[in-house]
């Protein structure tokens, strides 16, 4: 029976939440976790023989020291096969599921499977170097992804041909390759036109890229008299985050008062943005929205004003669907108070 | 003759045809898309389309590309969003191969595609001209 | 209107004292063939050869690839303008001989690609390693320019075509099929609950190597125009250019237009096929521009709602292809668009040189990137020395057996863009 060694994260080996993030990679025999849908899955054909289990926090600060500790463990097992997560749409795991995945392709030229939601930043960058399963955004798709991924990992394991995305489940690694097909391209591009003409779903052969260009607007002509706004992505709120911004995949925006400040401080003011290291925004998070520099600009006639109030939001991992849907609405809301023009930062 | 373009070019034949803007770079034709886009930047439109016929530019050594004899204030929008898809279109084409096939021919296989590029800009011309 | 394509399937060709059709064996008569064809002077000399399906046999280098048609009957002759008059065709009986081509060879420039296999992993990127070609090897006098060249191969090649299929006259077809076309007035009565299509079919008119003749004429400079669908199936429209084999439209493709016949088959069934706009690809972009203003503007004034539209080529013709989709999406035309892609050899890169939001109906007759080796073949139909050429040929495009490195953008439409063979990409 083929052996599969399995990574999961601390919430998922059963550790703890947030608070056992730190955990160092520690080895455990059998499945766990998730590990044991997948194993009753494999039937006789594979069994998870082993699970490393890691802390989040721990792999992402500690990463070559994580690294090389699991990849040793897993150098003494001589697996078959490496499979990690699912992680769904979590960042920092996802990327830990990536990372390992594609460590070990490397060094060991063994398949590797993970599972995770296309926006995942793992996903974003390893899509095109491993296969990983397309899931949910959250671990409630949990029961639909382990048949997946186990269907895909035994064929990965058998050395079987892999099909296409759509048959396999995976995320699209990028690459166009030709296929022969039963109705000539002429025959296709007509079908296509009646649909498209009846108002029937269809699906081009050949998508455009993602169009996100914007077109600059001309520039302020006269600064000393604009009306100036800030937001950010950086995730700063008033300390106590009275809007409960989440840490990564924002689904809403915070709108603050800042007419009466001269100057954010520590003490008043907080990062809530889970992916970078909060430390130094914490000291002071005039670092991630320059409030104290503007107000300078201000004083010095380089700007009319500045706005009173500012936006924030967290950028990590957020949705470009709901990014587009704050920008539109903090968009309407500069225009009625006649801001000219506005300084975004990030983190 | 006073011609209402320029001529950039790294096509020896169009030497010999007497415009009076030529600018002949010895470069290969990526390079000259490129030179062409910081001109773009500067405000100059093209005239022709940077990959004008069918021979791709990592095929042809040559290419000839017109561009207005003077810089707009403003950036042209179209020309730098076509200069710009041609830039990266050659490149990939580029990296097709370890040596591009523009570089493997021989002295008449040569002369053959400046004998191409120059008949595409001579009916570019041509062309200009009718409808003038 | 109404035109019927009197079929016979070809399978064979012979040399032979007379040229005559039998039993589905085609004999030519090399010497009344090469006397036909040095009316022109411009020819040296010429000679011919056949390549046969599952042959071990490479024509190399093409030029055009043609498919043998003669008037049965109707207005006009095949291919007007060169072996006919310039008198309007697309009506009547038309002899077509089917599993059958003309291949036209011969150096005109050194670089020149375009490979046909008979038999091997070639054969299978393109339809025309199932028929039987004739190959006419035409020799020009010496001196002569290039121009001259080209022009006098290609009219060579269709008057071989009409010859082939001349001996056919007066006999029994294998199969007809007959295709109808209205007035727009007629047709606008009879399917007034049909969705009315146009189909927008981009010329190259580039210059040496790169131009397209309608009725003879070179479409150089013209305004967009239209062109009854029927009319293009008798060879009004000719190829003019030998360059990117994998993806000009040659001469059968236009007789054989599948966007045209996939339309016709369902117009007054499926949508009403209101008519064929030919739009230019020039190399100048105010051009480019104009003809894709015009054309949307016809499609305007004919009322349609939706369109179809090809390309020829790659590179600068995206342009024009999506400046036409563009303005006829703004319109409120729903459009089609049909490509292919240079997407690299892994297929990650963007295949375009020009793309635009509104192109969110594509269809992809495959990467041209994509390489293949084709083992050495017993017998080369063309030029030797071409093989050697191709592709820069060197150690890195032939191997020590012989065998060839080629992207299959060097095989004869492989990847066409009227989208007459069955390929596609998808994406994993």
């Amino acid at each position: 029976m083929k052996k599969i060694v399995h990574y999961v994260n601390q919430f998922y080996g059963q550790i703890g939440a947030e608070e056992a993030a730190g955990q160092k990679p520690l080895l455990c025999d059998g499945p766990v976790g998730p590990g044991t849908g997948l194993s009753a899955l494999f039937k006789e054909e594979a069994e998870i023989t082993a699970t490393i289990i890691c802390g989040d926090n721990y792999f992402a600060d500690n990463q070559s020291e994580a690294l090389g500790e699991i990849l040793s463990m897993i150098e003494e097992i001589k697996p078959d096969m490496v499979i990690a997560g699912p992680g769904f749409n979590a960042g920092r795991y996802g990327l830990a599921c990536g990372t390992i995945c594609y460590e070990v392709k490397k060094r060991f030229s063994i398949p590797v499977l993970t599972a995770l939601y296309p926006e995942n930043p793992g996903a974003e960058m390893f899509h095109s170097k491993i296969y990983i399963v397309e899931t949910a955004i959250s671990a409630g798709g949990m029961r639909k992804t382990l048949p997946v991924m186990s269907a895909l990992a035994l064929k990965l394991l058998n050395g079987e041909e892999i099909g296409f995305p759509e048959e396999e489940g995976y995320i699209p690694q990028g690459f166009r390759v030709n296929v022969h097909t039963e109705k000539n391209g002429a025959e296709r591009g007509v079908d296509m036109l009646i649909k498209k003409l009846k108002g029937e779903p269809f699906v081009t052969e050949l998508p455009m890229p993602v169009f996100d260009r914007v077109k600059p607007a001309p520039a302020v002509k006269d600064m000393a008299h604009a009306k100036i706004a800030l937001i950010t992505s950086g995730g700063i709120v008033p300390q106590g985050n009275p809007d409960h911004i989440p840490s990564a995949n924002a689904g809403i925006f915070g709108t603050y008062d800042i007419s009466e400040c001269e100057n954010l401080t520590g003490q008043e003011y907080m990062t809530v943005h889970g992916g970078y290291d909060p430390v130094y925004a914490t000291e002071d998070p005039d670092r991630v929205l320059p409030l104290d520099a503007v107000r300078e600009i201000e004083k010095e006639g380089g700007i009319g004003e500045l706005f009173g109030k500012y936006y924030s939001t967290v950028g990590n991992t957020t949705a470009v669907s709901s990014a587009k849907k704050f920008a539109e609405e903090i968009a309407q809301d500069l225009l009625r108070n006649n801001v000219q023009a506005v300084i975004l930062t990030s983190n | 003759m006073g011609n209402s373009f320029r001529c950039v070019t790294n096509n020896p034949l169009l030497k010999e045809r007497g415009f009076s803007r030529l600018e002949y770079y010895d470069l290969d034709v990526l390079s000259l898309l490129k030179f062409v886009g910081e001109e773009v930047k500067a405000g100059y439109r093209l005239l022709t389309h940077p990959l004008t016929g069918s021979i791709r530019p990592d095929i042809t050594p040559y290419k000839t590309i017109l561009l207005s004899a003077g810089a707009g204030a403003e950036r042209d929008f179209d020309s730098q969003s076509i200069i710009e898809n041609a830039i990266r279109y050659a490149e990939d084409l580029y990296r097709l191969r370890r040596v591009p096939i523009y570089k493997r021919w021989d002295s008449m296989t040569k002369k053959d595609f400046q004998i191409v590029d120059l008949s595409i800009i001579e009916r570019a011309l041509e062309v200009a001209q009718m409808n003038r | 209107m109404k035109l019927t394509l009197n079929k016979f399937h070809v399978k064979d060709i012979q040399f032979a004292e007379a040229s005559s059709f039998e039993n589905g064996v085609l004999y030519i008569s090399k010497k009344e063939l090469a006397e036909y064809l040095m009316e022109d002077t411009n020819i040296e000399s010429v000679d011919f050869d056949v390549a046969r399906p599952g042959e071990s046999v490479r024509i190399i280098p093409i030029k055009d690839v043609i498919q043998p048609r003669y008037k049965q009957s109707g207005t006009g002759q095949i291919f007007p303008g060169f072996v006919g008059d310039v008198e309007t065709v697309g009506n009547g009986e038309t002899n077509v001989l089917e599993d059958c081509a003309v291949a036209t060879s011969g150096k005109i420039v050194a670089f020149q690609e375009g490979i046909i296999d008979m038999s091997g992993p070639g054969a299978e990127f393109n339809s025309f390693s199932k028929m039987n070609i004739l190959v006419p090897l035409i020799y020009p006098v010496e001196g002569l320019d290039k121009h001259t060249h080209e022009a006098t191969v290609r009219v060579a090649g269709l008057k071989t075509a009409a010859y082939m299929a001349k001996t056919t006259l007066e006999q029994k077809p294998d199969e007809t099929e007959t295709f109808e076309h209205e007035t727009i007035f007629e047709m606008a009565q009879k399917y007034p609950e049909l969705p009315k299509v146009v189909y927008v079919d981009m010329v190259q008119c580039q210059g040496l190597m790169h131009d397209t003749y309608v009725y003879g004429l070179n479409v150089k400079g013209i305004l967009s125009t239209m062109i009854g669908p029927l009319e293009v199936l008798d060879g009004a429209i000719i190829s003019g250019n030998c360059a990117a084999p994998g993806h000009k439209n040659a001469t059968i493709h236009h007789e054989n237009n599948p966007i045209i016949e996939s339309l016709l088959r369902r117009h007054g069934k499926e949508l009403c096929f209101v008519g064929v706009l030919l739009s230019n690809e020039s190399a100048m972009l105010r051009e480019k521009k104009r003809a894709a203003y015009y054309t949307s503007n016809l499609s305007s004034l004919l009322g349609v709602d939706g369109m179809i539209i090809s390309e020829e080529g790659g590179g600068n013709p995206e342009t024009d292809l999506m400046l036409n989709c563009k303005f006829h999406e703004k319109k409120g035309i729903k459009t089609v668009l049909v490509t292919d892609e240079y997407c690299g050899r892994d297929g990650a890169s963007q295949g375009l040189a020009d793309v635009t939001p509104e192109a969110d109906a594509v269809v992809t007759n495959g990467n041209g990137n994509q390489f293949v080796v084709l083992p050495k073949m017993d017998k080369v139909i063309g030029d030797v020395d071409t093989v050697r050429i191709i592709t820069g040929g060197n150690a890195d495009s032939i191997g020590e057996d012989g065998s060839l490195s080629v992207e299959i953008a060097a095989i004869m439409g492989s990847c066409c863009e009227m989208g007459y063979e069955h390929m596609m990409t998808r994406l994993r």
